[in-house]
C-alpha cells in the first residue's frame, strides 16, 4: 500500500508540536518557579572570609586607637569623640544609640563617615550618663559608657528627705528624715512629684523618733525630693571594716617589693578619706624666707618636707594632716602633744629638691577626732598649679609655673606614714611594706583611713565634686586604688590590693611595729565599697529596743572578663585583719545574706552562717554580662560595734588563686 | 475515519497524556524539589555572610532588655527573629533546641518604640541541613542591618535564644542563631 506523503508530513509536524508542548509543560513551571523566587540580590563580590577579615580588622584598629572612640561630657552635653593616634582609616558609623527608660533610641540623626579627629554632639537627654552603642557599616557594635566612671552602681534601701515638702499621708516629714524600706528598689533613686506607696514594714526615722509602718502608706513628694543612698562607682568588698587604723605614730603601708616603689608621677591627684584622732605632729613648714601667717592661696617654699601626719605620699607629693599649723624657720618647731584641732596641707617636692606647700588655715572641725573628711591634692605639671580640696571645696590653689617634680624612684609610696627618719630631713623615703620598720612620729598620721585613690592627671574641680558624691571620674586615669577595706593574707604579710591594676602597686601593711591595730574603730557604722561612704549612725538607727533593721545594698553593673573562659567566683563574709588588736569579723556576728545574679539568673545565694560550705560558683564569660548582687545585713539594738563584710572575688582562666575584681572590669549602669 | 487518521489521533492523545503526566510530575515533584533546593541555596548564601550581635542585657523591671543587630551586607529585606528561653543546662545542644517557652518576648524597632515589630507566622522552619526544626511558630519581622531591641523575662536558670529566619517563597530557613545567659 502506497503511503500518503502529506499525511506523513502532518504527523511529523503534529509530533513536533506535541514534543514542543511537552518541553514547555516541563520547563515553564520550572522557569516560573525560578522567576517567582525572591532570589537573594546578588552577593557582593567580597567573599565571606574577606568581609569577616575587614570586620575584624576594623575592630582591631579601633582597639589600637585608630580611631580611639570615647564619650565625654561637658556640663549636661554629651559628645562622641573620634581621635586618631596612627594612620587614619576612615570609619562609617551607621547607628548611634542611647538607652533610657527601657528603650534604646537614636542618639544621632544620620550615619556618618569619620576620616579624621571628630567630635559629635549627641542627641541625648541633658546629663545622660548611660551607655552609647555605635554600629559600624561592617557590623561591629561597640558599647561605650558616657561617664568614664568605673565600678558598680551601688544603692542601699535607705532614702533621705532632701528638700521641699514631703508628707507621709498628711504628716509632714522634715528634711533629713530617713526612710528605710524593707526591700531595695521599692522607690526610684530620686522620688519627686509623685505619690509613692511605702510598703508595710518601712521604717521612718524623724527627729529622733523611729516608727515602723504597720500597713502601706502614701508618701507625697509633689513639692519635695527624696533621694536614695547611692554611689555610682562601687566595688567589692562592701564593709564597715575597711578602715585602716594607724597605731599611734608607728605604722606604714607601702608598695610590694616586686613593684616599682612609686608610680613616678608628675601631674597627679591624690585622694584620701580620713578621720584624724589622737596625737599627730602639727604641720610645720620650715620656710626659707621670713615666716608669714598661714593663708589660703599662698605657697610656702622650704628645703625640707613639712612635718605632720602624711595620710598619703605618692613619692613626690603628699597630703598632710596635723594637730596644728605652723609656718616657721626654726628646727622642730612643732609640738607633738597637741591632739586638735586638725589642719590639712598639700606638699610637692620639686626637681631641685626643694618643697612647695599649700595649706588651709581653717581647722577641720573640733573635738577629739575630726569628722570623716575627703582630702584631695592635685598638681598640674604644665601650669605648675597646686590645688587643695577639703570635701568638695577648693580651699587653696597657686600657680608655680611649669615646674617638674622630683620623681625619684627610690621613695616608697605610702599611706599613713612617709618616713622612718626621726629627724628633719631633706627628702622622704617612705617605708617599704612587709617590714618591721616603724614610721617616725614626725611624719606619721594617727586615725582612720578610707579609700586611697591616686590619679596620673590633675583632675578639675568638677571631678573632685563627683568623687565626693561617690563617683570615680576618669577611672582610666586611676593608677592606684587601695580600697582600705580588704587585706589579703599572703604568707605572713597582709596585702592591700590595688583595685585599679591588681599586682602593680599593691600595698603591704608593715609587720610588727609597723602593724595597724584596729580596723573598725569608729562608733559610727561607716559602710564602704565605693568612692564615697554610706554612713549609718547606730545612735540614730537603734532608738527602739529589740528593734532589728535589715539594710540591703544592691550593686549592679557590667562585668567584663579579662579573657574569655571559665571564671571561678568566691563569696566571702570575713576578712583577715592584720596586727594585734585587730577586730575579727565572722559568723555569729551580724547576720548577712547575699544573692548574686548574672544576666538576671540567680547564680548564688548564701549567708555568713554557711560560709565554708558552698561559697564558690563557676561561670563562663565570653563577653560583658550584667552582674547584680544583693547584700543584706541585720542591725540589732544590742550590737554596739557590728562587723559587716561581703566580698566577691574571681579566679580568671589560668590563674591559681582568687583575685579582686579590678575596677576596669566593672562599669556602672545608670537608669 | 481512515486508519491513518485514527493512528494519528491516537498519537496525539498519547502525546497529550504524556505531556499531562510530565506536567504533573514536574509540578508535584520537580518544582518543589527545585524550589526548596533553590531556597536552601539562597539561604546558605545569606547565612554565609550574616552575623548576629546581641548586647549585654539591661534590667528593666522584670524584663531583660537586649539590643540586637543582624549584619547581612547587600541584603535590604526583613528577617524574622524567634526568641525563646531554654534551661542553661541544655545549651550544649543549642543547635537542636527548639522553642517551647517563648517567655512573652516583645520586639521593638529602634526609633519606633511605640510600634512593636510585626509578628509573623512561620510554617515549617528548616535548618541549613534541610532538617525541619519546627511546625508553625511566631516570629517578629526585623530589617537587616538595623538595630532592634527585644525584652524578655526568662525563668530563673534559663538562657535566651534567638533564631534568625530567612524566608524564601514559602520556605523558612534558620540562617543564624545565638544565645545570652
Amino acid at each position: 500500500m502506497a503511503r500518503n506523503p502529506l499525511n506523513k508530513g502532518q504527523a511529523i509536524v503534529i509530533l513536533g508540536l506535541v514534543l514542543l508542548l511537552m518541553i514547555f509543560i516541563t520547563i515553564i513551571p520550572l522557569l516560573l518557579t525560578v522567576g517567582l523566587n525572591p532570589v537573594y540580590s546578588k552577593q557582593s563580590t567580597l567573599s565571606y572570609s574577606q568581609l569577616l577579615s575587614q570586620k575584624n580588622l576594623q575592630l582591631l584598629e579601633i582597639e589600637e586607637g585608630n580611631p580611639e572612640i570615647t564619650v565625654s561630657t561637658q556640663g549636661d552635653a554629651v559628645y562622641l569623640n573620634f581621635n586618631y593616634f596612627g594612620q587614619i582609616t576612615p570609619i562609617t558609623i551607621d547607628h548611634i544609640l542611647y538607652y533610657s527608660n527601657g528603650q534604646w533610641k537614636p542618639a544621632y540623626p544620620s550615619n556618618i563617615t569619620v576620616s579624621g579627629d571628630t567630635t559629635l554632639s549627641l542627641y541625648v537627654p541633658p546629663g545622660y550618663q548611660g551607655f552609647i552603642d555605635i554600629v559600624t557599616d561592617l557590623g561591629n557594635s561597640l558599647y561605650l559608657p558616657v561617664s568614664t566612671a568605673g565600678g558598680l552602681t551601688t544603692c542601699a534601701n535607705i532614702y533621705n528627705v532632701s528638700s521641699g515638702e514631703v508628707y507621709l499621708g498628711t504628716q509632714p516629714l522634715p528634711v533629713g528624715t530617713i526612710i528605710i524600706t524593707p526591700q531595695p528598689n521599692q522607690l526610684p533613686n530620686l522620688v519627686h512629684g509623685i505619690d509613692a506607696t511605702l510598703p508595710k514594714g518601712t521604717i521612718i526615722i524623724e527627729n529622733g523618733k523611729e516608727i515602723k509602718l504597720p500597713a502601706p502608706q502614701e508618701l507625697n513628694t509633689i513639692n519635695g525630693v527624696v533621694i536614695q543612698k547611692c554611689f555610682t562607682s562601687g566595688w567589692y568588698p562592701i564593709s564597715n571594716f575597711l578602715t585602716a587604723y594607724q597605731s599611734d605614730n608607728y605604722t606604714g603601708t607601702v608598695i610590694s617589693p616586686n613593684s616599682p616603689n612609686n608610680p613616678s608621677l608628675q601631674s597627679q591627684t591624690l585622694v584620701q578619706w580620713f578621720i584624724a584622732s589622737g596625737n599627730i605632729e602639727p604641720i610645720v613648714i620650715h620656710v626659707t624666707n621670713n615666716p608669714q601667717p598661714p593663708s589660703n592661696n599662698v605657697h610656702y617654699l622650704s628645703n625640707t618636707p613639712p612635718e605632720g601626719g602624711y595620710i598619703v605620699w605618692s613619692g613626690d607629693a603628699g597630703l598632710i594632716v596635723g594637730s596644728g599649723l605652723i609656718v616657721g624657720n626654726g628646727q622642730n618647731a612643732g609640738n607633738p602633744g597637741n591632739s586638735n584641732p586638725y589642719y590639712l596641707a598639700f606638699t610637692v617636692q620639686l626637681k631641685n629638691g626643694s618643697w612647695e606647700t599649700i595649706v588651709d588655715p581653717k581647722p577641720i572641725g573640733q573635738g577629739q577626732e575630726s569628722p570623716l573628711t575627703l582630702a584631695v591634692g592635685s598638681y598640674d605639671e604644665g601650669s605648675g598649679t597646686m590645688s587643695l580640696y577639703i570635701n568638695d571645696t577648693l580651699v587653696s590653689t597657686v600657680k608655680l609655673g611649669s615646674l617638674q617634680l622630683n620623681n625619684t624612684l627610690s621613695a616608697f609610696m605610702d599611706a599613713g606614714s612617709a618616713s622612718n627618719s626621726t629627724s628633719t630631713t631633706s627628702y622622704l623615703n617612705g617605708i617599704e611594706g612587709n617590714v618591721n620598720t616603724r614610721g617616725s612620729p614626725l611624719y606619721s598620721f594617727n586615725g582612720t583611713l578610707g579609700p586611697t585613690i591616686i590619679y596620673d592627671v590633675s583632675l578639675p574641680g568638677s571631678e573632685i565634686q563627683e568623687i565626693y558624691q561617690g563617683k570615680i571620674p576618669s577611672s582610666q586615669d586611676v593608677v592606684v586604688l587601695w580600697s582600705q577595706n580588704m587585706v589579703l593574707q599572703i604568707g605572713g604579710a597582709y596585702k592591700v590590693p590595688n583595685l585599679a591594676d591588681p599586682g602593680l602597686f599593691d600595698g603591704y601593711w608593715g609587720l610588727g611595729a609597723g602593724s595597724p591595730t584596729a580596723f573598725s574603730p569608729s562608733s559610727d557604722i561607716i559602710i564602704w565599697g565605693g568612692g564615697a561612704p554610706l554612713i549609718l549612725n547606730p545612735n540614730i538607727l537603734f532608738l527602739n529596743s529589740n528593734q532589728q533593721i535589715n539594710i540591703t545594698i544592691e550593686s549592679q553593673g557590667l562585668l567584663t572578663p579579662i579573657v574569655p573562659g571559665y571564671y571561678k567566683f568566691v563569696v566571702n563574709f570575713s576578712d583577715p585583719t592584720p596586727g594585734p588588736g585587730g577586730t575579727q569579723p565572722g559568723p555569729g556576728g551580724t547576720p548577712e545574706y547575699v544573692t548574686v545574679y548574672i544576666n538576671g539568673e540567680k547564680i548564688y545565694e548564701g549567708t555568713n552562717e554557711n560560709q565554708g560550705s558552698i561559697n564558690t560558683f563557676n561561670y563562663y564569660l565570653s563577653q560583658p554580662v550584667n552582674i547584680t548582687t544583693y547584700f543584706t545585713f541585720t542591725l540589732a539594738s544590742n550590737q554596739q560595734n557590728p562587723e559587716i563584710y561581703f566580698n566577691l572575688m574571681w579566679m580568671p582562666p589560668g590563674s591559681t588563686s582568687f583575685e579582686p575584681i579590678p575596677l576596669s572590669s566593672l562599669t556602672p549602669f545608670f537608669e | 475515519m481512515s486508519s491513518t487518521s485514527v493512528s494519528e489521533f491516537m498519537l496525539v492523545v498519547i502525546a497529550l497524556a504524556l505531556g499531562i503526566a510530565l506536567f504533573a510530575i514536574t509540578e508535584t515533584i520537580l518544582v518543589p524539589e527545585y524550589s526548596f533546593a533553590a531556597a536552601l541555596q539562597d539561604s546558605k548564601t545569606i547565612a554565609s555572610v550574616t552575623s548576629v550581635t546581641v548586647g549585654p542585657p539591661i534590667q528593666s523591671g522584670n524584663n531583660l532588655v537586649y539590643l540586637a543587630y543582624i549584619y547581612s551586607p547587600e541584603y535590604k529585606g526583613n528577617f524574622s527573629v524567634v526568641i525563646f528561653c531554654v534551661p542553661q543546662t541544655q545549651l550544649q545542644s543549642l543547635a537542636l533546641l527548639t522553642p517551647s517557652i517563648q517567655g512573652n518576648p516583645t520586639v521593638f524597632l529602634i526609633g519606633q518604640s511605640d510600634t512593636p515589630a510585626k509578628q509573623t507566622t512561620l510554617n515549617n522552619v528548616y535548618d541549613l541541613n534541610s532538617r525541619q526544626l519546627t511546625g508553625t511558630i511566631t516570629g517578629f519581622a526585623v530589617p537587616a542591618n538595623t538595630p532592634f531591641q527585644f525584652a524578655v523575662a526568662p525563668p530563673s536558670g534559663d538562657a535566651v535564644v534567638m533564631w534568625v529566619i530567612y524566608t524564601v517563597g514559602s520556605y523558612n530557613f534558620r540562617v543564624a542563631y545565638t544565645f545570652e545567659g
